[in-house]
């Protein structure tokens, strides 16, 4: 709030006729300083909320034959789990396919 | 340098210019009492700033997961009566540790307090999800869990908060401020390990649980203590006895009780102990790599550890420990490529040791330790 008053002030003051060109420099200083706080503050505050938010994951079930060398990766459905049996192969019509694997890709972020 | 006196304060100009030295002097000491009067009251309000922010997202985050878990019992409990009452008491949930002054006895007793504990615990999510399977079940119960976790932490933070700012106590509010950074950092992992609770996908900390199901897939399995399924198969010519706890539910059963009753099945017969778990990675570490030492490789409060030292003790039977590296945040949220490849290493190195400190012919306990949510057998 300071700051925002402090950066109105140099702004009226760098405007005024009476200001000369030294102390336009120092209100110039003033005023970018100002609102190089404001503008920190206000990213702090935009990093806070944006850091609690829950992290969308893409999660994978990889699916194979043990017959046959089918494989095929899928996103992950509610009730998956691994080993779990997803019918027969319908490359080879003959195994079972199951799930091997389910992984998330890269956690990375901000 | 500029004196004060060349500074043009529009309407105050002719006075500043009259009064330049009062001024100058009367800056000096307003700085001076500012910054050596004031300064540890300005920090301490700069600190009390960071811990108030802190603590909203705190707020945030124990109400998003909140909501998950009602949401979650909703669509999956079909509870007939609201489960909102039900859940608030579930979140303010505690137990009281066993006095430590005579600590004799005291691994049994924090063991029977852990039971009634998960037994009390699962009933009552029952009681608001009853048309859960057992599977389903478990997976709401760790849901839960992590919600009374982040219910429970800003509520320790929020009271040390308001403490440090009633007592005016710089030092409270500077540890607060200096843990903050892992304390949100343990929260966040808290809110992702409650959304694969919530859709019972594998996290982290299931790397042991899904070794030891890749060992005993397609074998004859059976049921031995608490949530523990065992299967018998062979490694390089030696006769393995893996275990789990039962899955596809978030459980991580009894695997102390369970190595107990398999030793002593195989009185004798038992040449190594094989434990594989997920183990915290240290700053600078790649996550997913294997490592191995001896000793009991599991986590918990001790009494599960204490029982299989106890058993390996009493029989002489060396334990060996083969760990996946990880973060806190790798191991209770979804499970990462890197940890799910490391499986195969683990085997690996399983098997390299199984030739080195055993003869064929021989009966190894593998121990699979984790949580083991959305991984079958």
């Amino acid at each position: 709030m300071l700051a925002v008053v402090v950066g109105f002030l140099a702004f009226t003051q760098i405007n005024s006729t009476s200001t000369g060109p030294e102390m336009q420099f120092i209100w110039g200083l003033v005023a970018a300083v100002s609102f190089g706080f404001v503008v920190f503050s206000v990213f702090r505050v935009r990093r806070v909320s944006s850091m609690a938010r829950v992290i969308p994951h893409k999660v994978m079930s990889i699916v194979l034959c043990p017959q046959c060398s089918f494989k095929q990766i899928k996103n992950f459905a509610m009730g998956d789990y691994v080993f779990k049996t997803e019918g027969k192969c319908t490359q080879c019509g003959v195994g079972s396919l199951f799930i091997n694997g389910i992984y998330t890709e890269d956690l990375k972020r901000r | 340098m500029l004196s004060v006196a060349a500074l043009q304060f529009g309407p105050l100009d002719g006075l500043l210019g009259n009064l330049s030295w009062v001024t100058q002097l009367i800056f000096t000491a307003f700085f001076l009492l500012l910054f050596l009067g004031f300064g540890q009251r300005i920090q301490m309000r700069q600190y009390m700033w960071d811990i108030d922010r802190g603590l909203k997202r705190l707020d945030f985050i124990r109400t998003q997961a909140k909501d998950l878990t009602l949401k979650t019992v909703k669509e999956v409990g079909k509870p007939t009566i609201d489960p909102v009452p039900q859940i608030n008491v579930l979140m303010e949930q505690f137990l009281i540790t066993p006095v430590d002054m005579d600590p004799s006895g005291i691994v049994s007793k924090f063991d029977h307090l852990l039971d009634v504990h998960e037994l009390k615990f699962k009933e009552d999510v029952r009681r608001i999800a009853p048309a859960a399977d057992s599977a389903q079940l478990n997976n709401l119960s760790n849901l839960v869990e992590a919600s009374w976790a982040l219910n429970t932490i800003f509520r320790i933070i929020r009271h040390f908060y308001l403490l440090g700012k009633k007592t005016k106590s710089i030092f409270i509010i500077i540890s607060l401020q200096a843990l903050l950074p892992m304390i949100m950092q343990e929260s966040e992992a808290y809110l992702g390990a409650a959304k694969a609770f919530a859709e019972g996908q594998p996290i982290g900390d299931g790397i042991g649980a899904l070794v030891a199901s890749r060992l005993m897939k397609d074998k004859i399995q059976r049921k031995v203590e608490k949530d523990v399924v065992v299967a018998e198969t062979s490694m390089e010519d030696r006769r393995v006895i893996a275990l789990k706890a039962e899955g596809p539910g978030g459980n991580v059963g009894k695997p102390g009780d369970a190595i107990r009753s398999i030793l002593e099945e195989n009185i004798g017969k038992v040449s190594m102990v094989v434990m594989v778990d997920a183990a915290l990675k240290f700053e600078g570490e790649t996550s997913g790599e294997v490592s191995e030492g001896i000793g009991a490789a599991i986590g918990g409060i001790g009494t599960e550890r204490f029982k299989i030292e106890e058993e390996a003790t009493k029989q002489k039977i060396p334990v060996y420990a083969v760990i996946v590296k990880e973060s806190i945040l790798e191991a209770i949220t979804p499970m990462k490529k890197e940890i799910l490849d490391a499986g195969e290493k683990v085997i690996e190195r399983i098997k390299s040791l199984i030739l080195e400190r055993s003869k064929p012919g021989d009966t190894v306990i593998v121990a699979g330790i984790g949580n083991t949510i959305g991984i079958g057998q």
